[in-house]
């Protein structure tokens, strides 16, 4: 059985984030190097950093009471066994 | 930084004028994007249906919400890199020269710029019934200058644009002439 602590999704989401981060702050600088500080492209800018924001805290609110020490299993060979077992297999 | 800052504005520049894409033609790209953000909403219901112990699980329930998490973001991400790539598409023409600026990508980005008395002609062309309705259309420009054709895409009042630009390369071409 391979299994790994739930935490790892954790470290792989915030990985994620850190792209994520790097994508956005270059949209940003090309933004301020070409000059267009619009009200446009501020309000633009704004609604898509609260929808950000928005999705980080739901995130958090709805992942706050979630033990991260609860081993994810990734592959049981027990699964194909009983696949077999199970009579599951299609039989012709 | 600003425009004039961008293309190096000279002092002899005393006009500019700056012109990007109709607003409506970035509307499908919004709807596109809400549909996308309805998404999740859609899986979750057959989920609920299907497989309703992945919604409770210790393990799927945060994976799934980590998942869902990473797709709005990126979903924001490409909305935002699009809305650039759409909004840095600019023409900036001024009483001495055109400076087209294309937003390819966010890593590709071409910037050409043409002396206006040496633009050769230039046509105006608003086809359907969208930008019938809206009055946008394309101004393509034959230049005799290093970049043959610039094609300025779904710029508002292509019309009146194609007439400025024409206006301006006679009054350049008539201040080379006097030179």
């Amino acid at each position: 059985m391979l299994s790994v602590p739930l935490y790892i999704f954790l470290f792989v989401y915030f990985f994620f984030l850190l792209i994520f981060a790097a994508f956005s702050l270059i949209n940003i600088l090309h933004i301020t190097q070409t000059g267009s500080m619009t009200l446009v492209s501020f309000i633009i800018t704004f609604i898509t950093m609260a929808l950000t924001v928005g999705v980080f805290y739901a995130t958090w609110w709805l992942l706050k009471d979630v033990d991260w020490q609860t081993q994810a299993v990734l592959w049981n060979a027990e699964w194909i066994k009983n696949l077999f077992s199970n009579g599951q297999f299609p039989s012709f | 930084m600003n425009i004039s800052n961008f293309i190096h504005r000279k002092i002899y520049e005393d006009k500019l004028y700056t012109i990007r894409r109709h607003p409506v033609t970035f509307l499908p790209t919004i709807l596109l994007y809400i549909a996308l953000g309805a998404v999740p909403f859609g899986v979750y219901f057959l989920i609920a249906n299907i497989f309703p112990n992945l919604l409770i699980g210790p393990v799927s329930r945060p994976s799934l919400i980590l998942f869902a998490s990473a797709y709005y973001l990126s979903v924001l991400l490409f909305f935002y890199s699009y809305f650039l790539e759409f909004y840095l598409d600019i023409t900036i023409i001024t009483n001495d020269r055109m400076v087209d600026v294309e937003q390819s990508s966010l890593f590709g980005r071409t910037v050409a710029e043409v002396d206006l008395y040496q633009i050769q002609d230039a046509a105006s062309v608003v086809n359907g019934v969208f930008p019938s309705l809206f009055n946008y259309g394309d101004v393509v420009v034959q230049t005799a200058g290093s970049v043959p054709k610039f094609t300025l895409h779904n710029v508002p009042r292509p019309h009146e644009v194609r007439q400025m630009l024409l206006d301006f390369s006679s009054a350049d071409k008539q201040y080379h002439n006097k030179k």
